[in-house]
């Protein structure tokens, strides 16, 4: 029994570290644009994508596991940027002044033209993604499961996160990005470079992201075009459910996410393991709409 | 009944200590005013007093903390804002919130919904008394208009009117639901001379024909001291002073309040 | 009802009939399986217009109450077996109608979330229900689950979907023409002016709710017995992007943009068949394209006639 619970709750914390990586790039977005940036998700996957073949290419030339990891996730990261930076200059900011919801339609547009492109030049079926470093367990407990892919998830999702709490708390840049989301148009008329900011968040957001997909490519190794879709919503409600906007909401509800999903794997069903995030969804929006971290804004009448 | 035989002789409408706070700071502290019927007050103060503030309590936008109030002997604190329309209470918006791409006569007719009596049914059908509610609405809606002068608009969309004639709508549409008490949020803004002296004039006319207790927010003092009973003024959610238009001119902390210690 | 509106009644049924019977006699079966998918469309698309166009809601998960007028009505006339009269035109009809019923319920549900959510929040609670409701089909054995469910008698043909199109048609302009539907658009205008004008602004949230996804769940009843065979994959989350796509293509708050745009998004794909694989991406760049250049959508908020009405004239 005992067993069981801690093996989900190392399960979990590896599964949710990802959707908490992905969480953020929405959370950050929204927190700046108000808009859900949907293509998030298919960066994810490209991400994915682009660290396949990379880790393809390389891994004849480099030979240390832990440089050619390095590489494939750096790589994938500055991959992910490009790709972001371009959805932002090209479909986003011209819809700036635009309704949201046409901007909400654009994102949308842009995460179909994504996933479908994706299906076209890498096929719909799932490819195996190269296990870069080998597996072993650390743990010979009692049938207790932790491998060092399960660790390494855990670790190098917590680093980033701490690098992007200095970033948004300590420097000149992070704190002109929280300007922004505290209300873009005075920020602009302080002087702050609002589309330089927007940049910037992309920038994090999707190399966040290209992070995440590296991680995840390690722990589940069968990535397809599709990939971004669920855990891409899944990880927008990991968002709300911390509060949208909140940098340690999205750590902490990506992170109870991966669990409640786990549990829900082990002691319900696994046909319902997609339902729960939803229905989490659900329970905040009903109960806590701001989410755990987060502060509504009234409309002014 | 016509557009505008509508109450007797409007609302008797009492506030009481009205009180609201956000995030610890008082916006309108202890709020009290009593609009006999057909009464026209004026509620005045600078930027930021509280004004809109008090409306938006009134009208049930936000609750309040502490407070009551009471129209013709029903108390209002706790209803939703559809209820306190419904109960008597109409208001105009500072920022113009008009249902911009309705049609001028929609705008109106949207105010008459609460008084509809046929179901989905019949208008999925289409019954004889359906094409009546709707005749009685339009014609209802049309007469209301003229009074306004605004008929000739009245097939146009909202947002295509020019700014006075918006602000005049809005006031059209609040009437339409037939109010016994009349909250008008600084009708002159941003109007000119002419059409301000053309307002108030409206705004005198208005409390006659349609029998409506006013309460006015304005910042203009000519217009307020022109056609009001009776002023209250609000300073930082305060009531600092209140009296007849001579009487304010002469407070000496309304003048403080308006033009700093000096 | 007038005499005109029943003679109205009596030559459109006779007019499907016609068609009807030229369709299934002469023409091949790729054109009428086109033509009564456009049908499912523009029922789909006009449903979703109310909420999405009219009440100014964001709704993102109208498959599933598609799903579950499809799920309920093909239960009904398959694996309940309650009579025989369920196999008949008729009693599908009725089976058909049920269905609506019970996906208007659906509707009612998750229109109660709406009441304090806006924008993408609730798009995205939609979503999450469309998604919950097809994964509880997923798990409900005695439908299929995953196999799906096939055998559901193929009634529906070109004269009942199309008598569907225009009973939703008139139903929709009829709402909108009345003071509901006066009621409805003050909500999308500007919610706090409805609201101070005496308009319940949370029931009309939830009744634009209820009326889309009963004629949503006439559209999935219709779909599962045209096609015969329904599984939850009919209902993902790509068929909801399918419906605001049709919305936002014909104009947002247009009824006639809605039948457009389910004209469009039905039968593009097919034209673009000769691209082959390209299709599926020209797809989200025309979306992507329109909001750039045309973010109302063709018809805006305006019906189809009023534009040669403004051009007559002025």
């Amino acid at each position: 029994m005992l067993q069981a619970f801690l093996q989900n709750i190392i399960n979990g914390m590896a599964q949710g570290s990802v959707y908490a990586l992905v969480a953020l790039g929405y959370t950050m977005v929204y927190g700046v644009l108000q808009f859900i940036n949907f293509a998030h998700s298919d960066i994810f996957m490209l991400g994915a994508f682009g660290g396949f073949f990379l880790a393809k290419w390389l891994s004849p030339f480099i030979s240390n596991p832990l440089i050619l990891l390095m590489a494939v996730v750096i790589g994938s990261m500055a991959f992910c940027v490009a790709v972001g930076l371009t959805i932002e200059r090209i479909a986003y900011r011209p819809l700036r002044t635009a309704p949201r919801l046409n901007v909400l339609i654009t994102a949308i547009g842009v995460s179909l033209f994504l996933e479908n492109f994706g299906q076209i030049i890498f096929g719909a079926d799932p490819q195996v993604f190269p296990s870069l470093i080998s597996t072993h367990s650390l743990l010979e407990g009692e049938g207790l499961v932790l491998n060092n892919i399960q660790l390494t998830v855990v670790v190098v999702s917590v680093l980033l996160m701490l690098i992007l709490h200095w970033i948004v708390r300590h420097t000149k840049l992070g704190i002109a990005m929280r300007a922004v989301s505290f209300d873009i148009e005075v920020a602009n008329l302080m002087g702050i470079p609002t589309d330089t900011i927007i940049l910037f968040t992309f920038t994090i957001g999707s190399s966040l992201a290209g992070a995440a997909s590296i991680l995840y490519g390690l722990s589940y190794p069968k990535i397809e075009p599709l990939l971004g879709m669920m855990i891409g919503l899944k990880a927008f409600v990991a968002a709300v459910f911390g509060g949208i906007g909140s940098i340690m909401g999205a750590a902490v509800g990506g992170i109870v996410l991966g669990l409640a999903e786990s549990f829900t794997v082990y002691y319900v069903s696994s046909t319902f393991r997609d339902a729960i995030a939803f229905g989490i969804l659900i329970l905040i929006l009903l109960f806590r709409p701001a989410g755990l971290f987060g502060t509504f804004r009234r409309e002014k009448v | 009944m016509t557009a505008l035989d509508q109450n007797l002789i409007g609302g008797d409408f009492k506030i009481d200590a009205l009180s609201i706070s956000f995030g610890g700071l008082k916006a309108v502290n202890q709020f009290s005013l009593h609009l006999k019927p057909m009464e026209l007050q004026g509620l005045i103060g600078p930027n930021g007093a509280g004004k809109t503030t008090c409306f938006n309590l009134v009208t049930g936008v936000y609750q309040p903390d502490s407070g009551t109030m009471v129209l013709n002997g029903r108390s209002l604190v706790g209803l939703e804002p559809h209820e306190i329309a419904k109960a008597g209470i109409a208001r105009t918006f500072q920022n113009i919130r008009l249902f911009g791409d309705l049609t001028v006569l929609e705008n109106v007719m949207v105010s008459y919904h609460m008084n509809v009596d046929y179901g989905y049914f019949e208008l999925f059908l289409r019954t004889p008394r359906y094409y009546r509610i709707e005749k009685e609405f339009r014609d209802k809606a049309t007469e209301l208009l003229k009074v306004m002068g605004l008929e000739t608009r009245k097939e146009d969309k909202a947002k295509s009117l020019p700014y006075g004639d918006q602000r005049r709508l809005e006031i059209a549409r609040a009437l339409a639901t037939h109010p016994k008490v009349l909250l008008l949020d600084e009708p002159a803004a941003g109007l000119n001379t002419q059409e301000k002296a053309a307002l108030m004039g409206t705004i005198a006319n208005i409390r006659n024909l349609f029998k409506t207790t006013i309460l006015l927010i304005e910042h203009d003092m000519k217009l307020v001291m022109g056609i009001c009973e009776k002023i209250t003024v609000l300073d930082h959610g305060d009531i600092i002073a209140v009296g007849t238009p001579r009487e304010i001119q002469d407070n000496p902390k309304v003048i403080e309040a308006y033009l700093g210690v000096g | 009802m007038k005499l005109v509106q029943w003679v109205t009644i009596i030559v459109s049924v006779g007019i499907l009939t016609g068609i009807n019977y030229l369709l299934e006699e002469n023409i091949n079966p790729y054109v009428i399986r086109v033509v009564v998918n456009c049908g499912i469309g523009m029922i789909l698309a006009m449903s979703l217009n109310l909420v999405n166009g009219c009440a100014g809601q964001f709704s993102l998960g109208h498959a599933g109450f598609m799903g579950v007028g499809a799920y309920t009505s093909a239960a009904i006339t398959t694996v309940l077996a309650l009579s025989p009269f369920f196999k008949t035109d008729m009693g599908v009809g009725c089976a058909i109608v049920i269905g609506g019923l019970a996906a208007a319920l659906a509707g009612y549900l998750v229109g109660l979330p709406s009441l304090r959510l806006k924008g993408d929040y609730l798009a995205i609670v939609t979503l999450g229900f469309g998604e919950i409701i097809r994964i509880i089909f997923l798990n409900i054995e005695e439908v299929g689950g995953a196999r799906g469910l096939p055998g559901i008698p193929p009634k529906a043909n070109f004269f009942w979907v199309y008598l569907w199109v225009v009973i939703t048609f008139v139903a929709l302009l009829r709402l909108l023409r009345s003071s509901y539907g006066r009621a409805i658009l003050s909500v999308r205008e500007n919610e706090i002016a409805a609201e101070s004008m005496g308009i319940n602004v949370a029931r009309y949230k939830v009744v634009a709710f209820v009326i889309s996804s009963f004629f949503a769940g006439i559209a999935g009843g219709l779909f599962a017995h045209f096609q015969s065979f329904i599984d939850p994959n009919s209902f993902v989350f790509n068929k909801s992007v399918e419906a605001v796509i049709m919305v936002v293509i014909g104009g947002m708050g247009s009824l006639s943009g809605a039948i457009l745009g389910g004209i469009i998004v039905t039968v593009l794909p097919e034209l673009l068949r000769i691209f082959e694989q390209y299709r599926m991406v020209i797809f989200p760049l025309i979306l992507i394209v329109l909001m750039l250049v045309r973010p109302m959508g063709l018809l805006g908020h305006k019906e189809i006639w009023e534009l040669f009405r403004k051009k007559a004239s002025s």
